[in-house]
């Protein structure tokens, strides 16, 4: 059974990028444009992984990263952040890596098998 | 005694023929020889010329009108007893008037040692009496203590007002009894009084007969002497507490008000209508880099304070606010200050005028530093958000090149199409992006040209109608009944009106039931309006408070997040603003109002303020 990856950022193009990606890659891929559509596809469709934008008009992913860290049933979903933002801004957590947008494509493949192995011990 | 007196006995005969036939006449009394029977047996004219002829009257007839002998008859008691006496009495002249007079009663004895006459010899001291009276009444009853006060300190007389104050004072010793002291007072007035014989004043405190202490001004003044100089002192105290009271709270005042003038971090310069300076504090002394005593009282307000603050003074304006002027340093630099002034005036006339000058050389720097730092917070801020958008673009076209690749791969047209289409659409988005840059760059100027006001909505309302009538939208526009031919940037206009234009459209996206916007067009009071509104989602305080913030957006990769700003930069380089209303759920309306040089007659209008923005061209007047 193929892990399932929440896709959550507001730009279309990098939405729809990620996604083939990862279905290229086998992956089965949900999306969502903003942080309170990310909580509700987190609750319907149980990802594996959460990649996530920071910058998004409506509940930044910052906020979306405390929620979901508090979130009874799936606070441990292990989350990567992708953002366009560079320095300090993007240090949501210690323990969360982030990813650079344009995104190195090999590096991504690589930290989603990672971080879904973390989440499978 | 011989036929030839000797010189002695010559000069003795004169004198007692002249005693004899003389003096009884020409001595300054009234003089009458009364008998054993009270009848007046001889008088001086001086007594006929008062009491009348006393030929056959008996001297209470002669000298009171009297028909009885008085009471206590002092003549009576001279032919008992032989003794002179002196008392005083009263008198009725000739004409009935009444007089006082002090009567000397002498004995005339007769060879057998028998008196046989007694002389009366009497002078008026009504007058004296009198004068003695007023003095009683002036001692008692004016307004201060007064007390007579012997050599030894002690009071002999003091008048009501002493009395009421100090309690029964007479007999007792003043120091005792004003100073609750056990010994004389080292030089007090009337010390002074007692040795030289002078009037001396001073102030004194002393003890009133309750207990209160209270300030005295002291005068002394010498009464009497005798063998041994200044035997009594008249000294005069009147209460001076109020006064003194009075002159402390003056004293405290000044102080305080010294200490508030000097201690003003603002410069305080007061200057009378001469120019002549009469207040120059440490502030200003600071300031103008002067000592006080280079400017004080020195007619050089003129070099210190600008002129219109003369002019606000000399016109009687009650109070001057020059806001941002400047004066002079000592090395002739200028320096920015604030200020505000009072005019001062005594009744109706100006006498002068006080400046309070703050020094704005430190806010001026600090307000230039927090322009700078906020220019670089603002740099920085775009040069994040500018990068985050180029970011997420070049993600867009590595998304685009990345479908092209895996339909090339895969021999997937549809995918290479698409591929192809996401990198056009990101390379139409960097496009737009530095168009509405190069819109915002400071050096980008207006083109203005006369165009109809109207005509720039409806052709925004026609570009927007395609696409408002697929998402279902009612689109309504309103156009200002006449024809308003102004002088503006269309094109500029146009794309201020087709941002605000899309917001509304995209505000109704995703809205349940049927949603309207519209754009109007209005005039009032020499200003265009256009009112651009929705029925569309809303807007939070939040996002209305970020909303001409560049990058700002919250359509996602359909807007640069430039546009509203951009949009803003329009109107204002027109001279005008924008505001907007909004609440959430119950849509928007963006009001843009552009102010006009003059009101609209016939058709042409021109811009107040846009002219600022634009370059002048002698050979183009229609852009004036």
């Amino acid at each position: 059974m193929s892990h399932r990856i929440l896709v959550v950022d507001d730009e279309r193009d990098v939405q729809v990028f990620l996604s083939r990606l990862l279905q290229d890659n086998g992956y089965e891929v949900v999306t969502a444009d903003d942080g309170v559509a990310a909580i509700k596809a987190v609750e319907d469709h149980h990802p594996d992984l959460i990649l996530l934008d920071l910058q998004m008009p409506r509940n930044t992913g910052t906020d979306f990263f405390r929620k979901m860290r508090n979130h009874k049933e799936h606070g441990t979903i292990p989350i990567l952040v992708v953002s366009a933002l560079a320095g300090r801004n993007v240090a949501v957590s210690k323990e969360v890596p982030v990813l650079h947008k344009p995104v190195d494509e090999e590096k991504l493949l690589q930290q989603v098998k990672i971080a879904l192995m973390g989440a499978q011990e | 005694m011989s036929e030839q007196d000797t010189p002695r006995a010559q000069e003795e005969k004169v004198i007692r023929t002249w005693v004899k036939r003389e003096l009884f006449e020409q001595v300054p009394m009234s003089i009458c020889v009364i008998d054993k029977g009270l009848r007046v047996a001889a008088c001086n004219k001086n007594f006929s010329a008062i009491f009348g002829d006393p030929a056959g009257k008996t001297c209470y007839q002669a000298y009171k009108n009297a028909p009885t002998a008085c009471d206590a008859c002092a003549a009576h008691r001279t032919f008992r007893d032989g003794v002179s006496r002196i008392s005083e009495t009263h008198g009725v002249d000739c004409l009935g008037q009444r007089a006082d007079y002090v009567v000397h009663h002498s004995p005339i004895v007769d060879d057998r040692g028998q008196i046989a006459f007694v002389v009366n010899m009497s002078y008026d001291i009504t007058e004296r009496k009198s004068v003695q009276s007023q003095y009683n009444f002036l001692f008692d009853r004016v307004p201060c203590s007064l007390s007579v006060i012997r050599r030894d300190y002690r009071i002999i007389r003091a008048n009501e007002h002493a009395r009421a104050r100090f309690g029964e004072v007479v007999g007792t010793r003043c120091y005792q009894t004003f100073k609750k002291r056990e010994a004389a007072c080292d030089r007090c007035p009337a010390q002074k009084t007692f040795a030289d014989g002078r009037i001396h004043t001073s102030q004194e405190v002393r003890w009133g007969a309750e207990g209160v202490c209270s300030h005295y001004f002291v005068s002394t003044a010498p009464m009497g002497e005798d063998g041994q100089g200044v035997s009594h002192v008249m000294e005069m105290s009147l209460d001076i507490t109020q006064i003194h009271e009075l002159s402390e709270e003056l004293e405290r005042q000044h102080r305080m008000r010294h200490e508030i003038t000097e201690s003003s971090l603002d410069a305080l310069v007061a200057v009378d209508t001469d120019g002549q300076v009469t207040l120059f504090n440490a502030a200003a002394e600071s300031l103008f880099g002067k000592k006080r005593q280079d400017v004080l009282y020195r007619k050089i307000g003129h070099e210190l304070l600008p002129l219109q603050f003369f002019e606000q003074i000399r016109d009687g304006v009650s109070s001057v606010l020059l806001r941002d002027t400047h004066v002079d340093g000592s090395r002739g630099e200028k320096i920015p200050v604030r200020l505000s002034a009072t005019v001062l005036r005594q009744g109706q006339k100006v006498v002068g005028g006080a400046a309070f000058l703050q020094d704005l050389r430190e806010r001026k720097e600090l307000e230039r530093q927090m322009l700078r730092n906020e220019r670089m917070a603002a740099i920085g801020h775009t040069m994040t958000q500018l990068a985050h958008s180029i970011k997420n673009i070049l993600t867009g076209i590595q998304g685009g090149i990345y479908d092209v690749k895996k339909g090339c791969e895969r021999d997937d047209g549809p995918r290479r199409d698409e591929g192809l289409a996401t990198l056009e659409r990101n390379f139409a988005r960097i496009h737009s992006m530095v168009r509405d840059f190069l819109r915002l760059s400071k050096d980008h100027e207006l083109e203005l040209a006369e165009c109809d006001a109207n005509q720039i909505a409806k052709d925004v309302v026609e570009l927007f109608r395609p696409q408002a009538q697929r998402l279902g939208i009612t689109l309504l526009f309103e156009p200002w009944p006449s024809s308003l031919a102004v002088m503006m940037d269309a094109d500029a206009i146009h794309t201020c009106l087709s941002n605000l234009l899309s917001n509304a459209l995209e505000a109704c996206l995703n809205i349940p039931g049927a949603c309207q916007v519209g754009i109007s067009v209005g005039w009032s009071e020499s200003t265009l309006r256009y009112e651009v509104w929705d029925s569309g989602c809303g807007m939070s305080h939040d996002v209305m408070e970020k909303l001409f913030h560049p990058f700002f957006t919250t359509k996602g990769q359909a807007g640069t997040g430039l546009g509203l700003m951009m949009s803003k930069k329009i109107i204002e380089d027109h001279g005008g603003n924008v505001k907007v209303i909004s609440q959430v759920g119950k849509g928007a309306r963006f009001t843009v109002l552009l102010p006009m040089q003059e009101s609209v007659v016939g058709p042409r209008v021109t811009f107040a303020r846009a002219e600022r923005r634009i370059r002048h061209e002698p050979s183009n007047p229609g852009c004036r």
